[in-house]
């Protein structure tokens, strides 16, 4: 996507507005007081851990569950307000869903499946061919819906969930049962059919690669909360809180204390002996000298090396175990201080256990935060 | 899973203190509690009402008394009444109870040659109308003319006997061929199959034999489900009247349902020792089920895991004498009465097979040819088709409102649906009729088909409850919630998606309803008049006038008819099962 049609999505207009939402189950609060806005066009993406609240979320959205509080403001229109004691059932709220489980009908044929919400208002059926050409199930049209594959059933559900034109399109956990390569390509349809459609969505998941590949904005959820909402890139490289550094992608942490802290430079002496020099941006702004800091640092910006390190800047470790993973090795190494860290091992370079290595960060795209 | 169910249940569920405005889902399952609220208890309300009241309660002249009461407590028929029937209720309990277990260990837990028939043999044989099971062993052990008699007495010399089938055994020995043996087979062998074998095995492997095993293991797992069988097997026969009716009346032998059933049909009718004597039955059906609920949550096993393996064990050289020891108890139950039936209706005159034309077709042509017995027919076809159509229709309705609703009184709605289950026909039928008798606006429908079809379908509202709420659990949510997110509404909802997923568990409740309407006898006894008799009532009328010809082809068309449902069932895959 150019950095034009991302300023577009960007300043679109909100369809969707959450606020003040919260809902119980059996007096465990699920959804805390939560905000929310989506724009027209966008892809949003709901990210958390399983029981964080973000399948609950959509529910909501959806009109299958109903909060203990909040509203839900769609277009003009209120979907639910429960001071006002507005609720707009699920069949009235003009939108699309597939389901985790993708919920297709064992009952009905494919076309049946899609034909479904058209022939329940007493629409044409004549879409319903535009759309399995379009998810790529025209042959499969007569299949009676169980004869079908996993991916197949997943194309199926999206083709209903798009058979009545929906102005938002809620998707649960929509690749979760899927394999890898199905899911790529699976990833690439849903993208492309997003855009020629110009639809809205709004996506569960706890995949951090369905997350990134797929949506303009992310919101990771935490105990019915958001962490942080940003695009992706963001999320990755500046994370807002330690539980979103460690939640998204692989980080390698390091406690220690600064040591010297000026407009320019954060200097911090790490518990196994080595000292980094880092940019002070790179700081949380309430460090001050003699804190305790982590330093936290992505597998792909650590270097290991042969040998025990030379300057002050070197971390030197002793490899304690070493596993193949394919691509490259995984390494756990164990510094001076006796912690144990993990970092990853380009193929061409074979490491044997008890090995010194020494270990580089690269101090451009490390953190520093307060250790708490 | 916790979230799991929540999320089930939210897909109608209003929160009362946020949602105060009462809307569709809540009104209606209200007037579902209402309904069904009337339906069950108002009639047995007004049964304890009456066993206190010298008159019918809508006559503002009734006065208090304790006549009925007193007579329940001293009179010696009502207090005989009340000893026969435990001695009886208790003798084929404790014959039939380990004879079912035997069988149902073997057709689900061993390697017995062609246990789905066999198991299929006592459905037949559960379904099959016990009136025409009776008859054809009346045939047989007849004192007089009973053809087991005369051949014994040929071969020994005797001058008379030596069975007598009128008689407290030969009462036993009806209701051991009718539903005692066969409603415990029919549902403790899937209870046995799912049982984890890897139990049993420990059991064996533990030097104990097949016999042992059977009694140290599988027998005090599957205890609390036994019992909540033997306690229905207890109601189930209680509910049966028709059995001392026939056998008990030439020596007056007398059971508290017959005694009520004489009672009414006095004149003038003695309402209030009815009454009393239907209360005191309600109590101790009380206690009974009481002292089966304790039991069952003092001692709650773990009997059905989500992983089990079932593996047969090898009878080896008694894979045959087992299978002929089953396949004799269904010549018992099921091949014998039918067979006799049957030929009792080509013979000239019940029993005698030395006068000239011994055998002729002439009942048939008179019955058949007979007005009184087409309009039957008829009465029972309507009675049946109706019967079927309430069950489905609203054991859907109150099953889907108990799985799905989030409805607070859903649980109420559920122990209603139990209570006609654990109450015999007679005391509904006594119920009802007094229903009629004190409610001017419903005593219109005396005389109707409607009426009877509520009263008989009572009878499979319990099971069809059960059968279709294990079919709708089943059923994810996800499917109805994306019919709901399709723009689809409620109604749309259960009529496209529902029904046709739950469609296989909703026949077999219409089935089971047909079938239990066409042979029913105790729902319908006091609230038959000449215009709405069924057959199975028909067939009751011949036996008590002596018309035995004619009473065998009636038994004969319901017998026939009953199998060839059953059948259909079969090849539904009907599956059914008590799970505790």
């Amino acid at each position: 996507m150019s950095i034009a049609e991302l300023s577009a999505v960007s300043t679109a207009a909100t369809i969707l507005k959450i606020r003040g939402l919260s809902k119980q189950f059996g007096g465990m609060t699920v959804i805390d007081n939560l905000a929310l806005d989506i724009r027209r066009g966008e892809i949003f993406t709901l990210l958390g851990p399983s029981g964080c609240g973000k399948t609950t979320t959509l529910r909501i959205i959806a009109g299958l569950e109903r909060p203990d509080s909040g509203e839900v403001t769609f277009e003009d229109g209120s979907w639910v307000s429960v001071s006002h004691g507005i609720f707009v059932p699920p069949q009235k709220r003009k939108i699309g869903m597939v389901f985790q489980s993708y919920a297709i009908w064992p009952h009905m044929t494919v076309f049946e499946n899609v034909a479904y919400p058209l022939r329940v208002q007493g629409k044409s059926t004549q879409r319903v061919g535009d759309i399995l050409e379009l998810v790529h199930l025209t042959d499969f049209a007569d299949r009676p819906a169980p004869a079908l594959s996993g991916g197949q059933q997943q194309r199926v559900a999206l083709a209903r969930a798009l058979a009545c034109d929906p102005e938002l399109l809620l998707l649960d956990e929509p690749f979760s049962n899927l394999d890898v390569h199905l899911r790529q390509s699976l990833r690439f349809e849903l993208k492309r059919i997003q855009r020629s459609l110009g639809l809205t969505i709004l996506l569960v998941t706890h995949d951090q690669v369905d997350a990134f590949s797929l949506s303009d904005r992310i919101g990771v959820m935490r105990k019915g909360r958001f962490e942080q909402v940003d695009d992706g890139l963001n999320l990755y490289e500046r994370p807002l809180t330690s539980y979103v550094r460690d939640f998204i992608g692989k980080s390698l942490t390091l406690r220690g204390e600064v040591t010297g802290l000026t407009t320019e430079q954060v200097r911090v002496r790490l518990a196994c002996g080595a000292t980094l020099m880092m940019p002070a941006t790179s700081a949380d702004p309430d460090i001050a000298t003699g804190a305790d800091v982590v330093v936290s640092v992505r597998y792909e910006d650590v270097l290991v090396e042969r040998g025990a390190a030379a300057e002050e800047c070197g971390i030197s470790g002793i490899v304690a175990a070493v596993l193949f993973l394919g691509d490259h090795y995984e390494c756990e190494i164990t510094l001076s201080d006796n912690t144990t860290i993990t970092a990853s091992v380009p193929r061409s370079m074979k490491l044997a256990e008890r090995e010194a290595v020494s270990i580089r960060i690269d101090p451009g795209h490390a953190r520093v935060w307060s250790a708490r | 899973m916790n979230t799991t169910t929540a999320r089930g249940a939210g897909l109608l569920a209003r929160h009362g203190r946020h949602w105060p405005r009462p809307n569709g889902i809540t009104i209606i399952g209200i007037l579902l509690l209402i309904a069904l609220g009337f339906l069950v208890l108002y009639p047995l309300l007004l049964l304890v009402v009456g066993s206190f009241l010298e008159g019918l309660p809508s006559d503002p002249a009734a006065a208090l008394s304790l006549e009925g009461w007193r007579a329940v407590f001293t009179e010696r028929r009502v207090l005989g009444s009340l000893a026969n029937t435990l001695i009886l209720g208790f003798t084929y309990t404790i014959i039939s109870l380990p004879l079912a277990l035997g069988i149902a260990w073997l057709l689900a837990r061993t390697d017995i040659p062609g246990s789905g028939w066999l198991e299929f043999g006592f459905w037949v044989s559960f379904f099959l109308p016990t009136l025409g099971v009776v008859q054809g062993w009346i045939l047989l052990l007849d004192p007089s003319f009973g053809l087991l008699n005369t051949a014994l007495r040929d071969l020994f010399g005797l001058s008379s006997g030596p069975f007598n089938i009128y008689s407290m055994g030969g009462i036993v020995f009806a209701h051991l061929v009718t539903n005692a043996v066969s409603a415990k087979v029919m549902l403790m062998t899937p209870a046995f199959r799912i049982v984890d074998s890897s139990l049993e095995e420990a059991s064996r492997i533990a030097g104990d034999t097949p016999l042992q095993t059977l009694r140290r293991i599988l027998v005090p797992i599957l205890a609390p489900t036994v019992l909540v069988i033997t306690v229905l097997g207890i109601i189930r026969s209680l509910e049966s009247f028709e059995i001392e009716l026939i056998l008990g009346t030439p020596h007056r032998i007398d059971v508290y349902s017959t005694l009520i059933y004489r009672l009414v049909q006095n004149d003038p009718p003695d309402y209030q020792i009815a009454s009393a004597l239907g209360v005191a039955i309600m109590m101790l059906m009380a206690v009974l089920i009481w002292l089966q609920f304790r039991a069952v949550r003092r001692r709650s096993f773990t009997t059905v895991t989500g992983k089990h393996q079932t593996r047969l064990l090898h009878l080896g050289a008694w894979r045959w004498p087992a299978f002929t020891f089953v396949a004799l108890i269904l010549v018992v139950l099921v091949a014998a009465p039918v067979a006799f039936l049957i030929a009792g209706t080509a013979m000239t005159i019940y029993g005698f097979f030395d006068i000239p034309n011994a055998w002729s077709l002439m009942h048939w042509r008179e019955v058949l040819g007979d007005r009184v017995f087409v309009g039957s027919l008829w009465n029972t076809l309507k009675l049946a088709g109706g019967a079927a159509l309430f069950t489905m229709t609203v054991c859907f309705i109150i099953a889907y409102f108990v799985v799905r609703s989030g409805f607070r009184g859903a649980s109420a709605l559920d122990l209603l649906s139990w209570v006609p289950f654990s109450m015999p026909g007679v005391l509904f039928s006594l119920a009802f009729l007094w229903v009629i008798l004190s409610t001017p606006l419903i005593s219109a429908l005396y005389g109707s088909t409607l009426l009877l079809i509520l009263a008989v379908s009572l009878t499979t509202l319990t099971l069809g409850v059960q059968i279709i709420k294990t079919a709708l659990i089943q059923l994810a949510p996800e499917l109805e919630e994306a019919s709901l997110v399709s723009r689809a509404t409620l109604p749309q909802t259960l009529w496209r998606i529902t029904v046709p997923l739950a469609i296989q568990a909703i026949l077999v409740a219409g089935i089971m309803g047909f079938i239990t309407a066409g042979r029913n006898i105790g729902h319908l006894a006091l609230l038959v008049t000449s215009d709405n008799r069924p057959l199975a009532i028909l067939q009751l009328e011949y036996m008590v006038e002596g018309r035995y010809e004619a009473a065998a082809v009636v038994g004969t068309v319901v017998a026939l008819a009953t199998i060839v449902v059953a059948l259909i069932a079969r090849a539904t895959g009907l599956r059914m099962g008590i799970r505790t």
